[in-house]
């Protein structure tokens, strides 16, 4: 079904909406929530909790997006869920690595409470991709917004986990500097 | 104080739709190996029981310590809607997209996920540990580790749920009672009540009955063993396939087939040989 008439499904309140974006999205969602929480189960609470967070935001919301839309709620709900469920010693998962890997982003000698506003570093994110080649922007948003593992995305290009691996550090170079050089204090 | 890094991990999380689409998780692997989806089926259950036992969760063998995020997450609302609508569908969504490795994409088949125990797979292939159920006897590791860690199962895998049944000797008040106990968890995917079908599938002493009762409308069922269409489009190749394709038995199950990958959600490569071969099989 076309995205518009979904979203129309949730403005009328229909309950096929759910089971639409299910079938449509469900999987995208799942794939989104399990590659951050690598627990199915978790994943699967999570996704349902997407489509009651969906339902809650159609009306007001018209998103121009509803994948990229349902894709941002399931992101941030398996963020927290991690955080709530799991603490540390129990996650699993990319998290760690992929934090580990932008903290070579951070500019030297800023300090945490400098802050910055988020929508002023997403422009710039926005800017530093645009700016990137596709391939390498790909494979930079599979790994950070997607947190797929490296093997993963080796596998998903058909590229060696060597190539993504030196791919991912030249860009999180040039993040870096990108970032120092707007100012960018995080 | 709020981690650089988890920061900016979140504002990555802001980034523009354009970029999120165009990396989104396409059809871009090949067929999945029966041996590996079977190995990625036993090691989801295997997380399953791990975790929530209380054990952490495994990942490749290596218990990680990450950073815990601290970060308020730009979650859209809080508040949950008076009464959300519930999923009333009975069988899981097909899923379009989802990166490889996670669960393998196909159509019809012998991996969790997608099709193979689609009819009831969150009730037939999946096990979750249940408080006062045969989850926490003392010996449902020992009937459950083997299977979990067995990396061999071939097209006669059992669905975990009847693996447990049979060999742990369960009865229909043992079901009762688990079902009971993740009511919440069914209830959110659909099963206000279980299915009939489900105690029958379990309780029956035939796996060949089991798997036909659980099979997803996309597989092949052939003497105690599920094929998938790409094993089969591939065992067929290789004259390896133990049975008649074109066995007018088998004509549903094409006709399904087809009409799935028309919808073009599969994210399994559907090339044009192996477009041909389903066609070619499709009754009338």
């Amino acid at each position: 079904m076309d995205d518009g008439k979904i979203i129309d499904l949730y403005w009328m309140r229909s309950e096929t909406a759910i089971t639409e974006t299910a079938d449509k999205y469900g999987r995208y969602c799942h794939g989104i929530a399990r590659g951050i929480l690598q627990s199915r189960e978790d994943a699967e609470e999570c996704v349902s909790d997407t489509y009651m967070r969906a339902w809650n935001a159609m009306p007001p919301k018209r998103p121009d997006c509803l994948k990229t839309f349902l894709g941002r709620i399931t992101r941030n709900l398996s963020l927290n869920r991690l955080e709530q469920k799991t603490a540390r010693k129990r996650a699993g998962g990319q998290l760690p690595l992929v934090l580990d890997e932008l903290a070579e982003c951070i500019p030297d000698g800023v300090s945490a409470e400098q802050t910055a506003e988020d929508a002023a570093v997403a422009a710039l994110l926005d800017r530093f991709l645009d700016g990137l080649a596709p391939d390498v922007r790909r494979i930079f948003v599979r790994r950070y917004w997607y947190m797929h593992s490296i093997r993963q995305i080796a596998k998903g290009y058909g590229i060696t986990e060597s190539r993504v691996k030196v791919t991912l550090y030249r860009t999180r170079e040039k993040l870096k500097a990108a970032l120092a050089k707007e100012g960018i204090l995080l | 104080m709020k981690k650089k890094e988890e920061r900016l991990l979140h504002q990555i999380g802001g980034i523009a739709d354009r970029y999120i689409e165009e990396a989104a998780p396409r059809a871009e692997s090949g067929g999945i190996t029966r041996k590996k989806a079977v190995a990625i089926s036993a090691l989801a259950a295997c997380l399953c029981i791990v975790s929530i036992l209380g054990f952490g969760m495994l990942r490749r063998g290596v218990f990680t310590d990450p950073p815990a995020i601290t970060t308020d997450l730009p979650v859209m609302e809080t508040t949950l809607p008076p009464t959300p609508p519930p999923i009333t569908e009975t069988t899981p969504p097909p899923m379009t997209e989802l990166p490889p490795d996670t669960i393998p994409p196909a159509i019809g088949g012998s991996h969790i996920g997608d099709a193979l125990w689609e009819k009831y797979i969150y009730l037939a292939d999946f096990v979750s540990t249940a408080k006062d159920s045969f989850t926490v006897r003392e010996d449902f590791d020992t009937y459950m580790t083997p299977y979990a860690n067995k990396k061999d199962w071939g097209y006669d895998r059992p669905c975990v749920m009847y693996y447990l049944t049979q060999s742990m000797k369960l009865t229909r008040e043992d079901l009762e009672v688990y079902y009971a106990a993740i009511a919440k968890q069914t209830a959110k995917l659909g099963y206000e009540t279980i299915p009939e079908e489900v105690y029958t599938g379990l309780l029956t002493d035939s796996l060949g009955e089991s798997m036909q009762r659980f099979k997803s409308p996309y597989a092949f069922y052939y003497e105690k063993k599920l094929y998938n269409v790409y094993e089969v489009y591939e065992l067929d190749c290789a004259g390896e396939l133990p049975f008649d394709a074109a066995d007018p038995a088998y004509g549903e199950v094409w006709a399904n087939i087809l009409a799935y990958v028309n919808t073009g959600e599969s994210t399994n490569p559907v090339n044009t040989l192996l477009r041909k071969y389903i066609e070619a099989h499709v009754p009338g």
